[in-house]
């Protein structure tokens, strides 16, 4: 759990961000997983207070506050009208009830959490967020590794018309998946983002552009592709092995969702 | 740290360290039906609402919640009382540790879905309350009935 | 008052969030006591440095082993003499598993007691652990034989590892008859340790009395066994401690070992102040202990007419770091697990419990058995496979029924059981004849069933030895004393039940008073499938002899023929003239004031000689994706023989969670260590029970047999209900692949693996 001494909430978001560059200093949004990590630091600030957390259209993007909690946009009805109903798929193994009213999207996406459903999704439907103080980065080249110590104020989806699936495998109904796949197909694209590899979300990029080269391919073609170009591990939930072995499985049958 | 909250319709006022959970801080005050079982965040019998909207007590930090509103059962008596006849009918309860976390879960639920729910739903809707005596079918017999008023 | 869903006596009050769990209960000006535990698997402590952690204000008293009498004594809380091994004391010098309590803080607050604890300096001397139970005979041994104490010879040999051995015979010789036989396997079952995972984790409060009697609360399954291993591990007279139990947040068998009974007793007794030991979830999967993990060995044979001729079992347990329980599970391996078979022509039991340097084993819900059926109902999958054979009929012609002999079943011959109807009938609701053996649903699904057969038993014949008190009060009310522990089961409710129905009175009218060393007269506690038929039994004699003494009282107090006596519904009836009958108030203040001056009282024991066993069919339909390995559970069908059952909704809930139970066991609950003894699954989040979207729709009938030794002719059910899910689900997989999976659990990862090595060896699924 999280130890600290000291906790304040401040006015804006430069006053948070400037706290935030010094060391032992805790961002604090949902919070759940400061139980679930040890951690000890002198400071936490608190920014869900200067978070928006709204959802809307804004001309062809879908905006979605960073401070919304999984919950709302489980129950968007934006979402649903906006044809994103795997948003929903994508959080509803996260606990209950009560702990999504508590995770925020933009927290969700910090985390940069491997096992994150949701992250996958968001990058397979080329979502990018809003840095503040920054501006718009993709999604893709946030989770890379750098934009430490920055917030998250916004996420944006493009809005498009398309085909989308996400597939996943676990142990119990709400334990981590061990291993996921989000495909999303439009017009010209098709994008495959694995996850719970157990690394963080990554985009098979071979296979993506090979799609996009030839619409005809066989979905098999592009399952070996992207089953050769990432990396699969082993943690406490699967090996390796397992992951190798499923994953071919589990993009087929994405693959077939979204009519490749 | 000072904190003031709205507990039960009540005000408190608080003397808490930063680190402090609000399960911990509203046990320390009293609100001992609030139970802490993985204080982590996964088995819900923590459950309490903020603003009336379930959450997990173990997971925030009381000095977060200055002037919010808070509701332990000991807010919902009444309806923690009928929804406790239920579950004792059904022998359900069993060692009724997680019982006061499943009612706010279930209290909620009755206000969020008047027209009722069905049975896969309500399954659904608990997977987040942890119970290791049930198997949890003579929990959802006493919650649909009590949901959907039969 | 009998079969009846009478409601759960405290149900409505939990929901309520009443104050009933020891930390609800404990006095606020506590001190409170943490733990530091050993950060080596196996060491020696050579010096143990607190000053620091004494001179921190706020900290009253660190106690290490130097504190503590150095007597080996056993934490099981099993009636005395136990038959576990004795190997440990209140702190350890060795420590022997990650984790293990090396010292002990009690502080003004929990903030000064961690921050006393990281003051604490331990010098370790280190040695190689070992963490395999396979190769644990022989290799270092963890204990010096001094260090071990047994009450009697019950195998223990610490120099080679063995915590305890049973070894047991019968008819000829296994070998020769396996040679015979048509058929035979020869099956080794291996079956993960299991943590209890209950709600509220360990906890207890001790706070002393105005004449300096230590006074614990505890979340405990036997108060009198805790009573007397306190006493006994501080070396203190037991009449100096006093337990009780409040109410319990779910055990299982994991509250039956007094891990921390005895630390807070020991912090009471040298600050004079009371304390709280709340244990943290991590401290309860890291401290406390697991379900055995066990490596079984099975032989069966099957002659040509399809009786089973043989059967040979060999079963090896994890103890982990101490001896807790070892003994008795493997006794139960063997007498509450082999006899759901009748007696074949070769029949034989070996067992050892071995130490290793893991978290110790102890008491879990069916306490050897699931690891023996699994094994033993494997091998009958095995057999009706290879022999193509109905493994539900052959089961049905084999189990043992109603008027069979068993050499080892308790009291040497089943007096009740409807097994064979349970088998019928729960083919009947799984529709096991269309959907046996198995059938392609799609081109990745196949579908399946698969059942298995349990047994266990009432209590431990020949050893349990209980009473009940009830008294006549003043206001005419009845108080029922009984020191047995309901651990959230419904059990004082059945207990009420039962009193209710003997004496005729509604159960408002009868108090109860339970689990308070002081008050209760002594029981043995719940553990062995206990309460129900134990001390039910004492509950129904103590009632049917206060409610002969009434009638007697009332004959001569109201000069009428006690022949024409009778008590109904709180009242005395004369059949034998007109007058109005008198309420049993009326009796009871005549009796206690002027009219006698006497009041009723009355303690029964009941000495537990036999154990019938309760037996289970389980059957499940399920589905497997055989590109992933994903089972997915579509049914669960329970049919149980608990004798009598004295309330049907709680006897439902019983099997509904035990059933649940096994199946997070069979499908993906794991203990896991990494390389060094650290516990890799210490919190809820690494360790997952299953969820209510786990568990499938389950249907669940009794089929009543009347069990002669029981109360109305009930018998007990705690446990057996856990055992059938793993089998029945492993039988179903046979049935979808063709393949025996030998371990548990069935992770999608294992059942994959089975599948792909099945194709690389050119097999086919078989449909």
């Amino acid at each position: 759990m999280l130890r600290c001494e000291e906790y304040v909430r401040t006015e804006d978001l430069d006053t948070a961000l400037s706290l935030g560059r010094a060391a032992d200093v805790q961002y604090i949004a949902g919070g759940t997983l400061s139980r679930l990590y040890d951690r000890q630091c002198r400071l936490v600030v608190d920014i869900l207070p200067l978070l928006d957390d709204g959802i809307k259209k804004t001309g062809d993007e879908l905006v979605l506050g960073a401070g919304c909690s999984l919950r709302a946009l489980e129950c968007s009805a934006v979402i649903t009208q906006s044809d994103l109903g795997i948003l929903r798929e994508a959080v509803r193994h996260l606990g209950g009830v009560a702990l999504r009213n508590m995770i925020t999207l933009g927290g969700t996406i910090a985390s940069r959490l491997g096992s994150s459903e949701l992250i996958t999704t968001l990058v397979a439907l080329q979502a990018s967020v809003v840095l503040h103080g920054i501006g718009k980065v993709s999604l893709d080249e946030y989770l890379q590794g750098g934009f430490l110590n920055e917030i998250i104020t916004e996420l944006r989806i493009p809005l498009r018309s398309r085909h989308y699936s996400l597939e996943s495998m676990r142990n119990g109904f709400t334990d981590m998946s061990l291993l996921h796949v989000a495909v999303v197909r439009d017009a010209a694209d098709l994008l495959i983002v694995a996850g719970s590899r157990p690394g963080r979300a990554a985009v098979a990029r071979r296979a993506s552009r090979l799609y996009k080269e030839q619409p005809e391919i066989p979905g098999k073609e592009l399952v070996a592709t992207a089953l050769q170009e990432l990396f699969f591990g082993s943690d406490l939930r699967a090996d390796a092995w397992y992951r190798k072995k499923v994953f071919p499985v589990l993009l087929e049958r994405a693959l077939k969702e979204v009519g490749v | 740290m000072i904190v003031n909250l709205i507990i039960n319709g009540r005000e408190v006022r608080m003397d808490l360290e930063a680190q402090t959970s609000l399960a911990d801080a509203l046990r320390s005050y009293g609100y001992v039906s609030v139970k802490k079982g993985c204080d982590q965040g996964v088995c819900g019998n923590c459950t309490v609402w903020v603003e009336g909207q379930p959450q997990l007590s173990c997971s925030l930090l009381a000095v977060r919640m200055e002037g919010k509103r808070i509701t332990t059962v000991e807010g919902i008596e009444s309806e923690a009382s009928l929804l406790g006849q239920y579950l004792a009918a059904e022998g359900s309860d069993q060692c009724g540790y997680c019982a006061p976390g499943f009612v706010m879960q279930v209290a909620w639920i009755k206000h969020a879905f008047p027209q009722g729910v069905e049975e896969e739903q309500l399954s659904e809707l608990l997977a987040g309350n942890l119970c290791r005596c049930s198997g949890y079918r003579g929990k959802m017999r006493a919650a649909l009935a009590y949901v959907n008023g039969l | 008052m009998i079969s009846r869903s009478h409601a759960k006596i405290d149900g409505r009050s939990a929901a309520m969030g009443k104050p009933l769990y020891v930390e609800d209960l404990a006095p606020k000006d506590a001190l409170v006591v943490k733990i530091l535990g050993s950060v080596h698997p196996f060491a020696r402590i050579e010096r143990i440095d607190s000053s620091k952690a004494l001179a921190l204000e706020g900290v009253v008293c660190v106690l290490t082993y130097e504190d503590v009498p150095r007597v080996p004594v056993t934490f099981a809380a099993e009636a005395a003499p136990e038959g576990s091994t004795h190997d440990r004391t209140v702190l350890e010098r060795i420590v022997r598993y990650m984790g293990e309590p090396v010292a002990v803080v009690a502080a003004e607050s929990e903030k000064i007691a961690l921050e006393a604890l990281s003051l604490i300096e331990v010098e370790y001397t280190v040695f190689e652990p070992n963490f395999n139970m396979e190769e644990s005979i022989g290799s270092t041994a963890l204990y010096e034989s001094s260090e071990v104490f047994t009450h009697f010879d019950n195998g223990s040999r610490p120099e080679k590892n063995i915590i305890a051995a049973k070894h047991e015979r019968h008819g000829q010789e296994v070998h020769e008859v396996l040679n015979e036989s048509e058929y035979s396997v020869d099956l080794i079952s291996s079956t993960q340790a299991q943590a209890h995972a209950m709600s509220e984790t360990h906890r207890c409060f001790c706070s002393p009395d105005p004449r300096g009697k230590l006074v614990i609360y505890s979340s405990c399954q036997s108060v009198f066994n805790t009573q007397r291993i306190v006493a006994e591990s501080l070396g203190i007279p037991p009449y100096k401690v006093r337990v009780i139990k409040p109410k319990v947040g779910g055990a299982f068998g994991g509250k039956n070992t007094t891990f921390f009974e005895p630390i807070v007793a020991a912090v009471t007794l040298k600050t004079g102040r009371a304390c709280t030991l709340i244990t943290t979830r991590k401290e309860c999967f890291t401290i406390t202990n697991t379900r055995h993990a066990s490596k079984v060995r099975v032989q069966m044979g099957l002659d040509a007419e399809g009786s089973i001729s043989a059967i040979a079992v060999d079963m090896l347990i994890n103890g982990g770091a101490h001896g807790e329980h070892s003994f008795d599970v493997l006794c139960v391996g063997c007498n509450n697990s082999l006899p759901i078979y009748r007696t074949p022509r070769a029949l034989s039991f070996d067992g050892r419990a071995v130490y290793t340097n893991t978290v110790p084993a102890g008491a879990f819900r069916g306490f050897g058995g699931p690891q023996v059926q699994f094994a033993l109902e494997g091998a009958v999958s095995r057999l009706a496979w290879d022999s193509k054979r109905d493994p539900s009929l052959l089961r049905l012609e084999n189990c043992i029924t109603a008027g069979e002999s068993h050499p080892f079943v308790s009291g040497g011959v089943v007096k009740s059981s409807t097994l064979r109807q349970l088998i019928e009938r729960g083919r009947e609701l799984i529709g096991w004849e269309e959907n046996y053996p198995a059938r392609r649903v799609d081109e990745d699904t196949i579908r399946a069933v698969g059942m298995s057969i349990a047994m266990h038993g009432s209590g431990i014949g020949g050893l349990d030895r209980v009473n009940a008190t009830v008294s006549l009060n003043y206001d005419g009310s009845v108080t029922l004393f009984v020191g047995s522990c309901d651990l959230g089961t419904g059990a004082d409710t059945v207990l009420l039940q039962i009193a209710s129905q003997v004496l005729e009175l509604d159960t408002e009218a009868i108090n109860l008073v339970v689990s308070d060393t002081e008050l209760t007269p002594y029981d043995k506690g719940a553990y062995a499938s206990s309460t129900t038929y134990v001390t039910g039994n004492a509950v129904a004699a103590a009632c049917q002899k206060l409610r002969t003494k009434i009638l007697d009282q009332a004959s001569v107090l109201y000069s009428l023929k006690s022949e024409n006596l009778e008590l109904v519904e709180g009242f005395i009836k004369d059949t034998g003239s007109e007058t109005e009958s008198i309420p049993l108030h009326r009796l009871a203040t005549d009796l206690a004031s002027h009219g006698g001056g006497t009041q009723l009282s009355v303690t029964s024991p009941y000495r537990c000689d036999v154990s019938p066993p309760p037996y289970v069919a389980g059957f499940v339909l399920l589905e497997v994706d055989t590109r992933t390995g994903k089972i997915d559970l579509k049914k669960y069908v329970a049919l149980v023989d608990c004798g009598t059952v004295i309330n049907p909704a709680l006897a439902r809930i019983q099997v509904e969670g035990g059933c649940a139970q096994c199946m997070g066991w069979a499908l993906h609950e794991d203990v896991i260590y990494d390389a060094k003894g650290n516990l890799k699954s210490d919190s809820m989040f690494t360790y997952r029970i299953p969820t209510s979207m786990d568990i499938p729709p389950m249907e669940v009938e009794f089929i009543e047999s009347y069990e002669p030794t029981g109360p109305f002719g009930a018998k007990s059910m705690g446990e057996v209900v856990f055992h059938t899910p793993a089998a029945a689900i492993r039988e179903a997989l046979l049935h979808a692949t063709g393949i025996f999976y030998p371990s548990l659990p069935f992770t999608p990862m294992k059942v994959l693996k089975g599948i792909e090595e099945l194709h690389e060896e050119g097999g086919r699924l078989p449909c």
